[in-house]
């Protein structure tokens, strides 16, 4: 195989037969055609050499300098800067009243609030990190050397912490006030809703656009919770009234496995949902 | 690993083995430059299309070719087809190479001068009537007795049966003749 | 470093954007600049050297990097001014900057000062986005594409909306980064392509029409501009004949900027600009 270019003038074989009389004395004269040196054989090598490893790191994956937890806590703090102050004093103000409710009302009024929003935090939460006018950044966060999937959740990240400790101080207020309440059950019942409803807006929100990302998952929480009132209806004979709805909603968490089964069933949801968002937030508009 | 096939040093580019790459770039600068120089008689075109033959076979992304020569080749006669139907004002352009290059194109633009001066008559009506063949029968030619590869792999090369070579070389070598003897370089 | 650019296609749909592109671009000769009107595939190519969209087919690499598999590592090298940048509102120019940086994996402050201060925002660095102009904006749009001195620059119409003053400004600092990386940006106005760069790439409905040194491109146009005097009446007749570059009224004669390539006889002949090479290069390849 090497020895690519012979100099042998006379061509071989039958195949040209006809062409050999018109052969004569042209080969001497066609030999005499000598060629300038080719060009510096290393120089090209030299010259083409990126070309070729540009092949090898295709296979390769991006090695990371940084430890994967601080490669974490750095993507959390860069997407707490999407967070305007509004949203943190917005917390803060759900919260407050959450508490003042908690504290000052009826026993049965804070829960039937906490079952009727708390879920849908996370879903306002998700609609407010990626606002329209995050929008424009879209395109150069998607080209940035982050994952989109570390970049959908550490942006979620901030909202969840956030949600979380609401909940926690609301939910350790309402079983303080009622006996028969355990509060472990109740935050392993809150939690599927919470993560599903949250990772459906933010499919929404990326798929549909902000609108979505709130409706969506708002829609299908008013669903849940006209389940449980009608349920309680049934149960009272017709007469029940919005407190009735949401007791019969956190009597069924306190004492039914099936809660707790069918709200670890939305988070492994939320999660095969949120590895969608990531492929089609990779993906650029107009594709 | 002298006697590696083509193909297996080829295979070993196509992942990315820069010392594959040596080996192949060493066999096959020389015979891919001398048919490049011959099929256009213009040393830094010849030059650029030597290069734009070696990074199309590298970033080549099929299947491996069962004979890497004729795959070679091919690359570097499609190449100079698509500069004889764009001339002069060519749809593609190569861009802004790098100093080295513009350093090599113009040192052997000094050495072409001087290989012009010293050349020989007989070389340049050689020159000059391999000019004259169309490029299909002129890469006939070249491939067949300079190259001396075989018809089926001239046809391959060419995308044409191998009947169609036959009568393009022997058309080439007849108009050749015809023409070296107009100039008194033949009988 | 060299970009190479190797069969490279991009449809939209049935829509062919780019068709088999093909390019060579080293960093060490000076700007290049992406020459084409409306709909020519600009901003397709860019999007697409930008990572934010894949090609159909096609090579791509940027020295040892090649566009296929994991992205981070080029996506490091590479700095992307979208051609529609809308950037949050309420974000000022310094929290924007911060935040691209950080996505960027840079944490300094100092750059992004000096970043703002390169441009001339620096008073602007703490104003909200919405109280900036629009070529103010773009400003900032250009000084992220510079986060973390990028090897490959990529500007989409980059100087639209800017006035003489921030065009110097942009001018000064590309050319000083010119020398360590590779610029390309697109414009679809051939005087300020001249002022800017020294390399061009013509492309006319995804396709390649020229590429290579500005002055070559000019040169090729010299001979082929005529002025013609003629009265109004003769312009229709004229303009479906030749292309014109240009008319000027005077009195009830016009002036007419004439590209033929047919020499005109009762024309004079005029030196060639890059907009006549361009012209001629559209009327070439509509032919």
């Amino acid at each position: 195989m090497t020895n690519i270019e012979n100099q042998k003038m006379m061509p071989e074989g039958s195949d040209l037969d006809d062409s050999a009389a018109q052969w004569a004395g042209l080969a001497d004269a066609l030999q005499n055609y000598d060629m300038p040196p080719a060009p510096d054989t290393q120089a090209l090598i030299a010259r083409l050499t990126p070309l070729v490893k540009a092949r090898q790191s295709t296979r390769q994956r991006a090695r990371l300098t940084t430890t994967w937890h601080t490669r974490w806590l750095t993507l959390i703090r860069t997407q707490g800067m999407i967070f305007e102050s509004s949203f943190w004093i917005a917390s803060l103000l759900v919260l407050g009243i959450g508490v003042v409710v908690g504290l000052y009302s009826d026993v049965g009024t804070l829960p039937t609030l906490f079952t009727c929003f708390a879920p849908l935090l996370g879903a306002a939460g998700v609609t407010y990190a990626f606002r329209p006018a995050t929008e424009g950044l879209r395109e150069l966060e998607r080209i940035s050397p982050i994952r989109p999937l570390e970049l959908l959740y550490s942006r979620m990240i901030p909202i969840l912490i956030c949600d979380g400790i609401i909940t926690l101080v609301l939910l350790t207020l309402v079983s303080t006030r009622t006996p028969d309440i355990t509060l472990w059950r109740l935050l392993l019942a809150w939690i599927g809703p919470l993560l599903g409803l949250t990772a459906l807006a933010l499919y929404s929100a990326i798929r549909w656009g902000n609108i979505a990302g709130v409706a969506v998952p708002l829609v299908l929480w008013v669903a849940f919770v006209l389940f449980g009132w009608q349920q309680a209806a049934r149960r009272s004979a017709g007469t029940f009234d919005l407190t009735e709805g949401a007791r019969w909603w956190w009597m069924q968490a306190n004492n039914s496995n099936w809660v707790l089964v069918g709200s670890g069933l939305l988070l492994i949801g939320g999660l095969i949902l949120s590895w969608e968002t990531q492929r089609l937030f990779a993906q650029a508009k107009g594709d | 690993m002298d006697n590696e096939t083509d193909e297996a040093l080829y295979r070993r580019v196509l992942s990315g083995d820069t010392a594959a790459f040596v080996q192949l770039v060493t066999r096959y600068n020389p015979p891919l430059f001398r048919f490049l120089y011959r099929q256009t008689a213009n040393y830094p075109l010849a030059e650029d299309l030597l290069q734009e033959t070696f990074i199309r076979l590298i970033v080549y992304q099929g299947q491996p070719p069962d004979c890497f020569r004729a795959w070679a080749y091919t690359l570097a006669s499609n190449l100079v087809r698509d500069h004889f139907r764009s001339a002069p004002h060519r749809h593609e352009v190569e861009l802004i190479e790098d100093e080295s290059l513009e350093q090599s194109v113009s040192a052997t633009s000094v050495h072409e001068l001087d290989d012009r001066l010293a050349m020989a008559d007989s070389r340049a009506q050689v020159e000059h009537a391999l000019q004259q063949l169309t490029p299909d029968h002129r890469e006939a030619l070249i491939l067949r007795f300079y190259q001396d590869l075989p018809i089926d792999e001239i046809a391959t090369i060419s995308g044409v049966p191998p009947g169609t070579v036959k009568s393009r070389l022997s058309y080439a070598l007849k108009r050749l003749r015809g023409l070296l003897v107009r100039v008194g370089a033949l009988e | 470093m060299t970009l190479i650019i190797r069969g490279l296609n991009k449809a939209y749909g049935a829509q062919s954007a780019l068709m088999n592109i093909n390019l060579s671009i080293a960093t060490n000769n000076g700007i290049t600049a992406l020459l084409g009107a409306n709909g020519s595939g600009k901003s397709t190519l860019l999007r697409v050297l930008a990572t934010a969209m894949p090609p159909d087919s096609g090579w791509i690499s940027f020295g040892e990097l090649a566009y296929q598999g994991d992205l981070r590592p080029l996506r490091q090298l590479i700095g992307y001014l979208p051609q529609a940048l809308d950037l949050p509102e309420r974000m000022t120019p310094f929290k924007v900057l911060h935040y691209l940086a950080r996505m960027k994996g840079f944490h300094e402050r100092a750059t992004i000062h000096g970043l703002l201060d390169s441009f001339g925002l620096t008073a602007l660095a703490n104003k909200p986005i919405e109280s900036l102009s629009g070529g103010q904006v773009r400003l900032v749009g250009i000084a992220q594409a510079l986060i973390g001195e990028p090897r490959l620059l990529l500007l989409d119409e980059c100087l639209r909306g800017l006035d003489i003053h921030e065009r110097e400004r942009v001018l000064s600092v590309l050319r000083q980064q010119a020398q360590r990386t590779l610029i390309l940006f697109s414009s679809q106005v051939p005087a300020e392509v001249e002022q800017f760069a020294q390399r061009i790439i013509v492309l006319n409905r995804g396709t390649v029409l020229f590429a290579g040194d500005i002055a070559s491109l000019i040169a090729r146009a010299e001979g082929c501009v005529y002025e013609l005097r003629v009265t109004h009446d003769k312009i229709p007749l004229i303009a479906t004949n030749y292309t014109v570059a240009r008319i000027h009224e005077r009195g009830n004669q016009a002036i007419l900027r004439v590209i033929s390539l047919k020499p005109l006889s009762d024309g004079i002949s005029l030196c060639a600009t890059l907009e006549d090479a361009y012209l001629l290069l559209r009327q070439r390849d509509a032919m």
